[in-house]
This record gives structure tokens, sequence and C-alpha cells, in this order.
């Protein structure tokens, strides 16, 4: 048998329960619980915007697509900065450890804004044009990236061990930073090899 | 109407026609400044320009976002702009000059009317955000109920309880 003051604990505890209960309404609008893993996504799809199909072998005067996508889990909305780059084999990738980006200059630059948890996905649409196989390099003359025709004058040698004249795309993912209002490079890159061939 | 008198009409026709077309062009300037800019110098500012407004626009959208206002929208309006504006630096990088400033004219104007858009926004979340005190209202007199009624319940139970105390008879075996 429970005595009055056993009972009465009971009822100081239904209390507080009671008025923690009572309390959600409002501690909604001033706690904010933690969301999950804060990150950013960055990738390239093929012409049907799968993970295959990707243009390898390319020539001059042949247009080719791809889709470069970015995601957006930072928690807020951001903008970031897509920077399309051209390099050849020996020529320096962004360097992940230090988050330093490739020194190389910008083909393209896609400028997308998001919300937290939404993608975008973007076209990349390029060509070859002026390319030149002299001895055992080839000279590209100009790229088109998006229709703009960029003059670029890229060498690649003779890569005898993969038998081809290789090119590559370099997609960065940059950050802007509100506070200070520059884009910062976001430590993220996909890359996209390229092998140039005499004919289509 | 002797050849002299013809020739005098013709130039004051064609100096007419050289004013009237020069008004023309000085129209067109003035209400289209972007037929004027070929030049790199210019055509790099009116970029610079764009970008600017850009970064303001979106500064009134992380504004309007802190006040709780949902901006995916004016978000997608902002990625139109930087759509215009890539299309911009890429037709600057290929040497079209005044595609390029004309671009950057047109990302301006998107990024000036989601700027305009993020400010009414802004707004409409602040005034919402007065909304805070109907939870915090819910929350006191839900609370205050629930004690009182839990009070009441208690001193009708123990009322009860000592009644019931009170009445039991100690038995003697």
């Amino acid at each position: 048998m429970w005595s009055l003051d056993d009972c009465r604990l009971v009822f100081i505890a239904v209390g507080l329960v009671g008025v923690l209960v009572c309390s959600v309404p409002a501690a909604s609008v001033f706690v904010r619980l933690p969301g999950g893993e804060r990150f950013s996504e960055l990738y390239v799809l093929g012409p049907g915007r799968m993970a295959e199909g990707y243009p390898g072998n390319v020539s001059a005067g042949v247009d080719y697509l791809v889709y470069l996508g970015v995601g957006n889990h930072l928690g807020g909305a951001e903008c970031y900065e897509v920077c399309v780059k051209l390099r050849n084999s020996s020529e320096p990738l962004p360097n992940g450890t230090l988050a330093e980006p490739s020194p190389l200059p910008v083909l393209y630059a896609y400028r997308v804004f998001l919300a937290d948890g939404r993608s975008w996905e973007g076209a990349l649409s390029f060509g070859f044009g002026d390319v030149v196989f002299e001895g055992n390099v080839s000279v590209v003359g100009e790229v088109s990236v998006n229709g703009a025709v960029l003059p670029v004058g890229k060498v690649a040698a003779w890569d005898g061990e993969n038998s081809g004249y290789y090119y590559q795309f370099v997609v960065e993912l940059w950050l802007y930073d509100a506070a200070s209002r520059v884009f910062g490079y976001h430590n993220r890159f996909v890359t996209l090899w390229l092998n140039m061939t005499g004919s289509p | 109407m002797s050849m002299k008198v013809l020739d005098k009409r013709l130039a004051r026709a064609a100096v007419l026609l050289l004013a009237v077309s020069m008004v023309f062009a000085l129209i067109s300037y003035v209400t289209c400044g972007v037929a004027a800019v070929v030049d790199e110098t210019e055509a790099q500012e009116a970029l610079n320009e764009a970008d600017s407004r850009l970064q303001e626009a979106f500064a009134a959208v992380l504004a309007a976002e802190d006040a709780g206002a949902n901006v995916t929208v004016l978000l997608g309006g902002l990625t139109e702009a930087g759509s215009v504006l890539a299309s911009a630096e890429a037709a600057f990088g290929a040497g079209n000059f005044s595609g390029a400033a004309g671009l950057a004219v047109i990302c301006g104007d998107l990024a000036e009317s989601v700027e305009g858009d993020a400010g009414v926004l802004r707004d409409e979340a602040l005034r919402a955000a007065g909304s805070w005190r109907v939870p915090v209202s819910v929350s006191l007199l839900a609370g205050a109920g629930f004690v009182v009624v839990l009070f009441v319940v208690w001193r009708l139970f123990r009322r009860s309880y000592l009644k019931w105390l009170l009445g039991l008879r100690p038995r003697v075996t």
C-alpha cells in the first residue's frame, strides 16, 4: 500500500512530465536541433544523365555532351562556382592535401545557387577545333564550351603506355564566402580524360 | 529647275538625313548603352558590375533566409542569372565584348529583380516571425492549466485518501 508521501511524489513526477510536454511548442521556436553531416557533392554524368557513356575518344569538329552536378548539404543556402579547366597529362591537378586548386586558367565557370538539400545539374557541351598532329604531339588550338569558342593552344605528347594524345577536363568546385565576398576552393574536383584522335 | 538648285536640295536632304540618323544613334546610345559597349575594358566593367549585383542579390537572399523565408525560388532565379553571367564571361573570353556586355546587363537586371523579391520575402518573414508568441502562449497556457488541474486532482485525491484512511478500523485477532 502506497503512503500519502509516495502518492505526492507520483503527482510531482506526472506534473513535471506534463510541464515538459506543454513546453514543446515554445521550445520548437527557440531550439534548433543540429543537422546531419555537412558536405557538398560534385559529380559528372554522361550524355544520358547516367554514370555511363562518357566521351573517351574525341576528335575535332564534333560536339560532345556531359552533365555536371552539384549538391548542397551545408545546412543553408550556398553559392557555388563550378570551374571547368583543360589540362594535358603533365600539367598540375588540384592539390587535395593542401586544398589548392589547379593553377590552370578557367575555361568556363557556372554560378550555382542552391538551398540546403537541393542539387543542380547543368550541361557541359564541348568540342575541339584547330587540332594539329605533328610528330609525337597534338595541338588543340581552340575549345568550344557551351557555344563559346575559346583559344587554348594546348599541347599533348603521345602517351605510349595508353596509346593516345590525352587531355583532361578538370572540374573544380568553389564556394562563396558571404562574409569576405570571395570564392574559395572547396577542395572537390572531378576529371574527364579525353583521347584526341585524328578522325571521328 | 536648274542643276544647282537640285544639288542644294539634295545636299540639304543629305544633311537632314545625317542629322536624323545621329539623333537616332544618340537615342539608342542613351536608352540602350549596351550597344555602345564594345571595348574590352567597358565589357570587363559590365561583367564586374553584374557580378557585384549578383553578390548583393545573394546577400539579400541570405538575409531573407535568416529571417525564416523559403528562398528556394529566389535561388533558382539567381542560378538563372548566374548562367547568364557564365555565358557573358565565356563570350568575353571568346573576344565577343559587345555580347558579353549585353549579357552582363541582363544578368544584372535578373539579379536586381531577385534582390527586390528577396526584400519583400524578408519583410513578410519578419512579420510572420512575430508568430512565436502563439506557440509560447500555447505552452504557457497549457502548462499553467495542466498544473492547476493536477493540483485540484491532488487535493481531491488527498481528501478521499485521508477519508478512506480514517475509515479503516483496526482488527484485533
